[in-house]
Formats: C-alpha cells, structure tokens, sequence
C-alpha cells in the first residue's frame, strides 16, 4: 500500500492538525453533504454514483482543508468541484461509467429514482452546455445567490444571467414548457 | 407548466430523493467517508514530506497544486521561475528530480530502476501531456528530470509506446482527422503513420490507438474501434508487422469491447480488458489469448468490479492492472491479487521498467484521464474532460513503496510508458 511505509510518520508528524482539521471538517461536511448529494445526482443522473462523487468532493476538499477552510466561502470551491466530477460523470465513455455504476452500487443503495417528469428535466439540463447545465443546478437546487454562483464558476454574474436565460430557453424547447416565470 | 416551475419541482423531488441520506443517518457511508478521510490524511502527510526539499528551495511541486481553481495560473508562474532541470523544451518544466536532494523525495527508498551509481541513466519515460493546450508526447528521466516534447502539432498525440529496442516509439494520433496509429524515433523526428486506412488491402477502421510492441520489435498490437453501425464504439484488439503491413483482426464478437493490449515477455500471448454489452460481469475483465487471437482464457477473477489497463510484467509472471482506482498485481493465472495504491484518486495506465522494479502510472484527482479511447475522442465516444485537479505521472517500487510524482507542473501529464532508448 503506497501509505504504508509512512503510516507512522503521519501518525506523530500530522496528527495534531490533521485532528483539527477533522474537527471544523466535520461540520462543513454535516451541512453540505445534502446539497453536495443532490447537486451530484442532478448533474451526473446517477442514482448509484451520486453519493460517490459527493464524497469524492469532500476528499478533495479535506486534502485541501487547511488552505479551503480559510477561505471566504470553502462552499464555493467545493460545489465547483461536486459540480465538476459530476458532469465530467456523465460525460464518460458509457463503458467506464457503467463500471463505475457497479463499483458504485457495491458500496451504497442506489438514491430512489425521480419521478418522470422530473428526471426528464435533469436530463435535459445535463444535455446542456457544461457551465448553463451546473449555474442551472446551482440555482434550482441550491437557491444560492447568483453572486455564489458566480463565484463558484468563476467568471461575473452576468455571465451567470446568461448562462441561466439561454439554459431555460433551450430547456423549454426541449421539454415542451412555456417561458414563462423565465 | 413553464419550465421555472417545472425546474423548481425537479429541484424539490431531489429534496424527497435524499432524504435521509444525511452522514449522520447514514454510518455505513459514513463509515466509507471517513476511511477515505484518512487514507486522504495520510497521502496529505506523504506529500508534505515528499515536498519538503522542494519547498525549501521555493519549488512549488504537483502534489500540492490542486488548489482554489483560478490560482494554478500563479502556481505555475512561481514554479517556472526556478530552472535546475535538465534541457528542456518551450512550455515544459524542469522535473522534481532535477532539484530534489533525493532520488525518492527522501524516503529512504532504492533508487530509481536502471539508475547507476553515478546517476547515470539511459531510461526514460515517455508520457502524454496537455501543459501546451493540446495532448503531444514528452519524455523525461525516470526521476522526473530532462522533459522534452517530441510532438508538436495542433491536433492530439499521445498513448506513447517504446520499441522494445527503445529507438522507436508508437503513438496514436488524429492528426489527419482520425485516430490512428504512428510511429517515430525515440527523438521524436520522422514520423509517420503506420497503417494508412483502408490499406494494405485490409479494412482497419479509423480509430486506432493503444499500440503495443511484441517483445521483439517485429509487431504492433492495437486497438481499432468500431467508427459506426451496430458496433460503433465497441474496441477490437488488431495485430500488425512494425512496418504496417499484414494488419489483422485478433478478437471479435459484436457485443464484446476489447482494450489495453499488452505482450507476455516471449511475445507468445497478449493480455487485454475486455467487456460485456449488457454488462452482467458474468466474465469482463482481464483475458489473455495466444498472439494469433487463438486459445482466449479469462483470468479476471474481481467480483464485479472490472479489472483494466493491464500490463504484463517483464519476467512474465505479473500482470499490474488497475481496479477500483488503484494500481494491482496479481499473477498471470490471476491469483494472488494485491493491491499497490489506494487513495481517494484514480491511479491508472501502469508501466513497468525493464527490469520489474518499478511501476509508473498517471494518478488522476477527477479520473477523467483513465480511459483508453484515443487521444481525442469526441469521435469515439469519450472525450478527456479536464477537471479542477490534472493528472500527475507517478513512480514506485513494484511492492508499492517509494512513491513519488515525476510531474509538476500545472497541466494534466499521463500515460506514462517506461523505455531506454539508444
């Protein structure tokens, strides 16, 4: 195992902070793992794997919790990383993703699957471009400001206004809906 | 119904979907999570220590750059600032070997395979890279030190593959719109493609990648994906002469996708993944079959997670692979299964060097750069998606210890293939 040799290292070296880092990580991780779970299951349209790659997120998140928990708003970095794996999930080859599926389903029950009608909204909006699909998942599922958004993909909130006026646009052809409310 | 409102009752069955899926109701998940925390703290302390020489000399290496998105810019501006490597192209960065102390971060492990006393070394890796906005092939010393770029075009080249006599290196290509395979001197001049399409009288289809060399020099195993019909996607295991001629079909069946071709070390049979339309896992993964496509066996024995990447070791009885993410042996009858990595990330496309001491492999945050479908891919079906946190070539010894990352700079470098080039 590639830790192995410095499990002890880690053990007298780390420990300290790395219990600290538990501590606050711990709590970030209580209240975003809902929204991290239903951002990733929106965007990736996998009921066995969206609890995968919420976690992944938070792995990644805790690897870097020292520099994110200083951070203005460590949501932010971490619902663009969710948001990422997430869509980059769905865009896999489908062999790969089918392998994952059954990695996934060896280690959690699958999420109950969306009613119909709703699915066939999540699936029109993972057929979007990268950036509407995740500002559209942002916005419906996590009701965040669009300055949140904007800050979690990183570019202006008009760009966000955009991203948002085209995805309902395109949606509403897509699955037959008025524009209205738009 | 407008669309706001059919979003926002979209929006409100996820709500009903994960109720109670919190980690506090959820231990067993939970349970998962924090071992993987764990796993995740002590990969953290290994690279504090790993980065600690290099920190100490103001180089800033890969292992910490999957940072805030937006600050890999600035990272990759303060780690190009220090030179200390060997030659390097335009747009590469001197390799963490070059300005380490140690040979393995100071971890106390043996050196590097085919390092002499006095550091000398003909080995090098060849490797993928996108640090100049598109995939080209690099090489570099197996410390990571000297990388030099031997492609260089608009369109993707990568999946390197060394001759066995390491003047040569395999590739695959779309530089003329397709992927297929090419050829070239280990310097990277006069290349050409090696199977022009519909020649030499045989239909190869026209996507073509993964070459692998027989161990002696004289053929080139390759997978070719089916472009359209009732097999589109769906990859086959081909065989050629090195110089292009009698190109021949070794696997079929149409609900059968063939990958990660790879020789035993006396080139009588070849390893390679395999799955299964439908995918019941009834018998996907690793098979091994005879050079000529004869006397198939299925050597996969991993309970339905699906074993990939092979990649047979040189004294022919390992064969490294990669499940679950991580990097695995086991013996060529597909016992003894161990496994050598195990991180929260995806460690893929295992290499071995020449003399079975050392494993190279790429290790991905987003495992989006595991996949074996060409260089380019929209065509084939799976694009590289690059994610927050690139891809990073990595070494260790064949039992697992001694890892170290060869990469450090800000773009995405994998697909490592070990060589010696003369």
């Amino acid at each position: 195992m590639a830790g192995r040799e410095v499990g002890s290292l880690a053990g007298n070296a780390s420990e300290p902070s790395l219990l600290r880092a538990a501590e606050s990580f711990e709590e970030f991780y209580r209240r975003e793992y809902p929204n991290m779970l239903k951002l990733a299951y929106a965007l990736s349209g996998n009921r066995w794997a969206a609890e995968e790659i919420a976690q992944d997120g938070f792995v990644a998140a805790h690897r870097k919790w020292s520099k994110i928990s200083g951070y203005e708003r460590p949501g932010a970095w971490l619902r663009r990383v969710v948001s990422n794996l997430a869509v980059s999930f769905s865009r896999r080859r489908l062999v790969e993703a089918k392998a994952l599926v059954k990695l996934a389903a060896l280690r959690h029950d699958p999420l109950p699957p969306l009613p119909e009608p709703d699915e066939e909204v999540w699936k029109a909006v993972r057929s979007l471009p990268k950036q509407q699909a995740q500002a559209v998942a942002l916005h419906y599922i996590l009701d965040i400001p669009l300055s949140e958004i904007a800050t979690t993909l990183e570019c202006g909130e008009s760009t966000v206004k955009a991203h948002l006026y085209r995805a309902r646009n395109t949606l509403a052809e897509r699955l037959g809906s008025t524009k209205e409310g738009s | 119904m407008s669309v706001e409102d059919r979003l926002r009752r979209a929006a409100h069955s996820l709500d009903e979907s994960i109720a109670g899926r919190t980690p506090t109701s959820l231990p067993s998940t939970r349970g998962i999570a924090m071992r993987r925390l764990a796993v995740a703290g002590i990969a953290l302390a290994v690279a504090a220590l790993i980065a600690i020489p290099a920190i100490r000399r103001g180089i800033v290496t890969d292992i910490e750059t999957t940072d805030q998105p937006g600050q890999r810019g600035e990272e990759a501006t303060r780690s190009g600032e220090e030179g200390g490597g060997g030659p390097t192209e335009p747009g590469t960065r001197p390799g963490p070997g070059s300005v380490s102390g140690k040979p393995d971060g100071g971890q106390g492990t043996r050196p590097a395979s085919g390092s002499s006393v006095a550091g000398i070394s003909r080995d090098r890796v060849a490797f993928m890279s996108n640090r100049d906005g598109n995939s080209e092939i690099y090489t570099m010393n197996t410390d990571g030190s000297s990388q030099t770029r031997l492609t260089s075009n608009s369109a993707g080249d990568g999946e390197p593959a060394w001759s066995p006599s390491g003047d040569r290196i395999a590739f695959a290509s779309n530089r003329d719109g397709k992927n297929a395979i090419y050829v070239m001197k280990s310097d990277g001049s006069g290349q050409s493609k090696l199977i022009s399409v519909g020649g030499n009288g045989v239909n190869v289809p026209d996507q073509s990648f993964s070459p692998a060399w027989s161990p002696d020099g004289t053929r080139i195993a390759f997978v070719a994906v089916m472009p359209a019909g009732p097999t589109k996607g769906k990859g086959q295991i081909w065989l050629t002469n090195a110089d292009g001629s009698d190109p021949r079909q070794l696997t079929f069946g149409d609900r059968y996708d063939s990958r990660a071709p790879s020789w035993s070390p006396d080139g009588t049979r070849i390893v390679f993944a395999r799955t299964t339309e439908g995918f019941d896992f009834g018998d996907d993964g690793l098979w091994v079959m005879s050079a000529d496509g004869s006397d198939m066996s299925w050597i996969s024995y991993s309970q339905g997670v699906l074993d990939r990447m092979p990649a047979w070791s040189p004294d022919g009885k390992q064969i490294a692979f990669i499940n679950r993410r991580r990097i695995m042996t086991m013996r060529t009858d597909g016992g003894d299964r161990k496994a050598l990595t195990d991180t929260s990330d995806y460690d893929a496309h295992p290499s071995w060097s020449s003399d079975g001491s050392q494993l190279f492999f790429d290790r991905d945050p987003d495992g989006n750069y595991g996949f074996s479908c060409g260089v380019t891919t929209e065509e084939a079906g799976c694009p590289y998606v690059v994610g927050p946190m690139p891809p990073s070539v990595w070494r260790m010894n064949a039992d697992g210890t001694g890892l170290r990352t060869l990469s450090n700079n800000m773009a995405g470098d994998w697909w490592p293939a070990f060589g010696r080039p003369r």
